[in-house]
């Protein structure tokens, strides 16, 4: 029997004719699954339509055809189980580092005690204890990127949705970042995580599975399954021999091998 | 190489000595006719008198009663109409032309139509001052508002918030830093207002002094006025810089 979707997509399409009226629909017949606790990448190169499908799973947007339901339900308009991490910074600059992750839990009405103990306790899980009450600027790029995912972990939602989150940070940052989530994700509840990104290496080492989109219209071209084990880290999964067999396909699939005379 | 601090106080000190020094020899030796300048000394011994006489406190009360009368009306009107327009874009399409038009008009040219309206006294000052604050603060709070980052407004959006919760929580503190830059000029503009107002029609304020000196050939009497006028000036704008230091720790559109 095939264990329960988290994610149901189907039959999507959106087009945003009112910026260019000629151009292909920016996502196009997109149906997609997304199984409970697993984590699948969308990579493709630049308009496939990634963001807009995540803003349409996230409730942000509607489709122009076709729907999504998120845990059983038709998505219409934000969903409470929802957690959204942004590429460009996206914490409140006038308010601290705590009052920011605290935000998604006031708007749930949880009470101001029980915020600052989830919110403290989030922020020392991910190196950040000492800055609670600084104000965003002080913090570097990766470390706001960590406030960010905390502020929409202290929710404990059911799906997260990552829009290229670490595309801003540096090689090393990066990497330490990758792992830094998934040990996050290794607790409790295994999440369900739909992660947007351009660097295939990423995709590969943190999913189970990789779906790969095309441009001009946004179409699914395939899906990867990612059968490294877990628990992972980054080094483990890019040592893993299979890393390259498994990266192989995908890295085909966005940028087909030229004709070796183009190259040499 | 840049100067120290006492360096640097040291050569601004001697720059104003110098310009003292000869402003009242050159007065002294006829170089120039203390008619037409006065003299720094001639100056000093009018403030004396003013001061003592509490004719200046008396006179920079009624003018900064007058300025602050108007920033605070014309902050406050300002401020909710931009908020008012912000939340509605189809009033504000429809009233922009006239919004412009209005803001184009020199303020000051109405202050003889506000005599006539609110008589000689203090409101007519309020009102000129506040006519010309009223659009400055309405354009830094509807510009402040409209140009909230997209990302944020996504960001509390997808934490759940309604859409007056996004209104209040991020669109308004968005706003605060041009609110704050509007309010500075807000203070000079008030100013501006308040002191034409009273060269137009008054019978008290630094304004009406300065007009008034300014009639009898009272040279030195005018810029005693100026020199009042000045410091208020700075110090007005001192304040609410320091104001609006505290209201915005963060330097928006910053990261590390």
């Amino acid at each position: 029997m095939t264990p329960p979707s988290m994610v149901e997509v189907t039959a999507v399409r959106k087009c945003f004719a009112h910026r260019a009226p000629k151009s292909p629909p920016a996502l196009d017949g997109i149906t997609l699954k997304v199984g409970l606790g697993e984590f699948v990448s969308i990579v493709g190169t630049s308009g496939c339509g990634k963001t807009t499908l995540l803003n349409i799973i996230a409730g942000l947007v509607p489709p122009d055809q076709g729907r999504v339901t998120v845990g059983g339900h038709v998505v219409s308009g934000v969903s409470r189980n929802v957690g959204y991490v942004f590429q460009q910074a996206s914490l409140l600059p006038w308010l601290s580092v705590r009052a920011n992750v605290e935000l998604g839990m006031k708007l749930r009405g949880v009470t101001a005690k029980r915020r600052a103990e989830v919110a403290d306790a989030l922020l020392s899980q991910v190196g950040l204890g000492r800055f609670a009450d600084s104000l965003p600027h002080h913090l570097s790029g990766g470390m706001a990127k960590r406030a960010e995912i905390v502020r929409v972990l202290a929710i404990d939602p059911d799906l997260l949705l990552m829009d290229e989150p670490f595309g801003a940070l540096d090689a090393q940052t990066k990497i330490h970042m990758q792992n830094m989530l998934l040990v996050l994700l290794q607790q409790e509840t295994r999440k369900t995580v739909i992660f947007v990104t351009h660097d295939l290496e990423e995709a590969v080492t943190l999913s189970d599975r990789v779906i790969t989109m095309s441009a001009h219209p946004g179409r699914i071209k395939r899906e990867h399954v990612i059968g490294l084990p877990r628990p992972r880290d980054s080094r483990q999964a890019r040592l893993n021999p299979q890393f390259g067999e498994l990266l192989r396909p995908v890295w085909d699939d966005i940028e087909p091998s030229r004709d070796r005379s183009d190259v040499e | 190489m840049p100067l120290s601090p006492i360096a640097l106080f040291c050569w601004r000190a001697g720059v104003l000595g110098m310009v003292l020094f000869g402003w009242e020899g050159g007065a002294r030796l006829h170089w120039i006719d203390p008619y037409l300048f006065s003299s720094p000394a001639a100056i000093c011994k009018r403030l004396w008198h003013l001061t003592a006489s509490g004719v200046l406190f008396s006179h920079v009360w009624i003018t900064g009663l007058e300025t602050l009368l108007a920033l605070f009306v014309g902050a406050s009107v300002g401020i909710a109409l931009g908020m008012f327009l912000a939340l509605c874009p189809r009033i504000a399409n429809i009233l922009d032309p006239f919004n412009v038009a209005l803001n184009g008009l020199p303020r000051a040219a109405l202050a003889p139509l506000f005599v006539v309206w609110f008589g000689i006294g203090l409101a007519s000052k309020v009102a000129v001052g506040a006519s010309i604050v009223l659009f400055v603060c309405l354009f830094a709070t509807y510009g402040g508002m409209r140009n909230t980052d997209v990302v944020l407004v996504r960001a509390v959006r997808a934490l759940g918030a309604t859409p007056r919760q996004v209104l209040l929580w991020v669109k308004l503190p968005s706003a605060i830093p041009w609110i704050s830059a509007g309010l500075r000029t807000s203070v000079a503009m008030a100013l501006i207002g308040t002191i034409i107002g009273e060269f137009i029609a008054a019978s008290k304020g630094l304004g009406w002094y300065i007009a008034y000196s300014g009639g009898i050939f009272d040279t030195t009497g005018v810029m005693a006025g100026l020199l009042v006028l000045g410091i208020i000036a700075v110090s007005l704008d001192a304040a609410v810089e320091r104001i609006g230091r505290r209201l915005t720790p963060w330097n928006p559109g910053d990261h590390a």
